[in-house]
């Protein structure tokens, strides 16, 4: 929700995901500017490794509040992965906790006003999904090896079919990706650009009177609320799909 | 879109992956072990003062039997006790009973004797007497002095007629 002041001319409501350079770096050629976004990922990045390691430090038996949120956001990760992939999921807890947090993170910042949303950058959430696509396959293959191949032709499917189910599978298969990493970014580019647009209204109607600027007003502190519940759901239901993928990947549908 | 620049996307998936990873790499190898052992730890805590908690009720529990069946040994030894001094009881009872029995009856038995006795002692003084007054009685009307053994005799044979 960067509610920066609309400077000169630009009013874009996407202006807000404007991608600039804080520090210049070019090593070999390439290009790797830390960016906005990156300082952003950086701050998630620290304030997880600080918040799972600092509150748990005391190891007390009887959790204050802090370690009871380390150890609750531990045991709902790990519980969706139960639910979802079963025992065979423990050696993914890691990356699918680092996941949950990371996303949550970036969202949860984002939320802060003159901050940056991270994962409204569609490469971020692509990059993202692409990892769990590649990683999900690759765990296909090492477990079934070509039989991998046979989640394709989903089993009491008559032969006759083949040829029609194998391009929809296959096609289902690598749209995953793709609708993984498009959902949280639509979700939280859609979601600001909306906090965007209605909190543009409030000075302008709020200036010939009073009383119309309290109508946006009220949209936008609903909606804040709104992209608060939004930043928590888009992360666990990136995490959840993840889940998915790996359990189909290990179980074979 | 800014979102869209392709400028950015080199720079940003490289931080992306350097934060990432370094994320996974502290989650997996710090945080999430030490997080894992913590409630790992709390878990065997309760688990085993559960236990403790179990054994201790089952110990109590069995304790209770004990007291129980030691109170159900005590009522009966003394029901038993009881019932045997009551026994004892009676029957010293019946023999100091027996005892006086005897004990009275001889007495009754000595007392109807020395009844007796006087009775018929009695009778015998009557008899002299009724021949003494028979003798004064016949020396004072006829002036005969009947001797005292006809007057004995006389006394007797009107007693037995």
């Amino acid at each position: 929700m960067a509610t920066e002041s609309h400077g000169d001319g630009g009013h874009s409501p996407l202006e807000q995901f404007a991608i600039s350079s804080q520090v210049d770096l070019n090593v070999g050629g390439l290009a790797l500017h830390i960016t906005n976004s990156a300082v952003v990922m950086m701050v998630a990045t620290a304030l997880i490794i600080a918040f799972t390691t600092i509150f748990i430090s005391k190891r007390a038996l009887v959790p204050g509040r802090m370690q009871s949120l380390v150890e609750i956001s531990y045991e709902f990760v790990a519980n969706m992965i139960r639910d979802n992939v079963g025992n065979e999921g423990r050696p993914y807890f890691p990356f699918i906790f680092s996941l949950f947090m990371f996303i949550l993170f970036c969202n949860m910042l984002g939320m802060l006003p003159y901050s940056f949303t991270a994962t409204s950058q569609i490469i971020v959430t692509f990059g993202l999904a692409f990892v769990v696509f590649i990683g999900v396959t690759i765990i296909g293959f090492l477990k079934h090896g070509l039989g991998f191949f046979k989640f394709f032709l989903p089993s009491g499917v008559p032969g006759f079919l083949a040829p029609l189910v194998i391009p929809i599978e296959v096609l289902s298969y690598l749209i995953r990706p793709v609708s993984l990493g498009l959902r949280l970014f639509a979700n939280l580019t859609a979601g600001h650009t909306m906090l965007k647009v209605f909190a543009g209204f409030i000075l302008p109607l709020g200036s010939f009177y009073i009383l119309p600027g309290i109508i946006p007003m009220a949209a936008t502190v609903g909606l804040t609320l709104l992209e608060f519940a939004i930043a928590f759901l888009q992360a666990y239901v990136f995490a959840v799909l993840s889940c998915i993928y790996l359990h189909d990947a290990i179980h074979m549908h | 879109m800014p979102q869209l620049e392709t400028w950015h996307f080199l720079p940003q998936i490289f931080w992306l992956a350097v934060c990432f990873i370094t994320l996974y790499l502290v989650m997996a190898f710090v945080a999430l072990p030490k997080i894992g052992s913590v409630l790992a730890q709390r878990k065997e805590k309760v688990e085993s003062d559960l236990d403790a908690a179990e054994k201790a009720k089952m110990a109590a529990d069995s304790a209770l039997e004990a007291y129980e069946a030691s109170l159900v040994g005590a009522r009966e030894t003394a029901h038993k006790t009881i019932g045997e001094a009551a026994q004892a009881n009676a029957k010293a009872t019946e023999a100091r009973n027996h005892e006086l029995d005897a004990e009275v009856g001889a007495q009754i038995e000595e007392a109807s004797k020395a009844i007796n006795a006087a009775k018929s002692q009695a009778m015998d003084n009557l008899a002299s007497m009724a021949a003494e007054a028979a003798r004064e009685a016949t020396a004072k009307l006829i002036g005969v002095d009947v001797a005292e053994a006809d007057a004995a005799n006389a006394v007797a044979s009107v007693k037995e007629g």
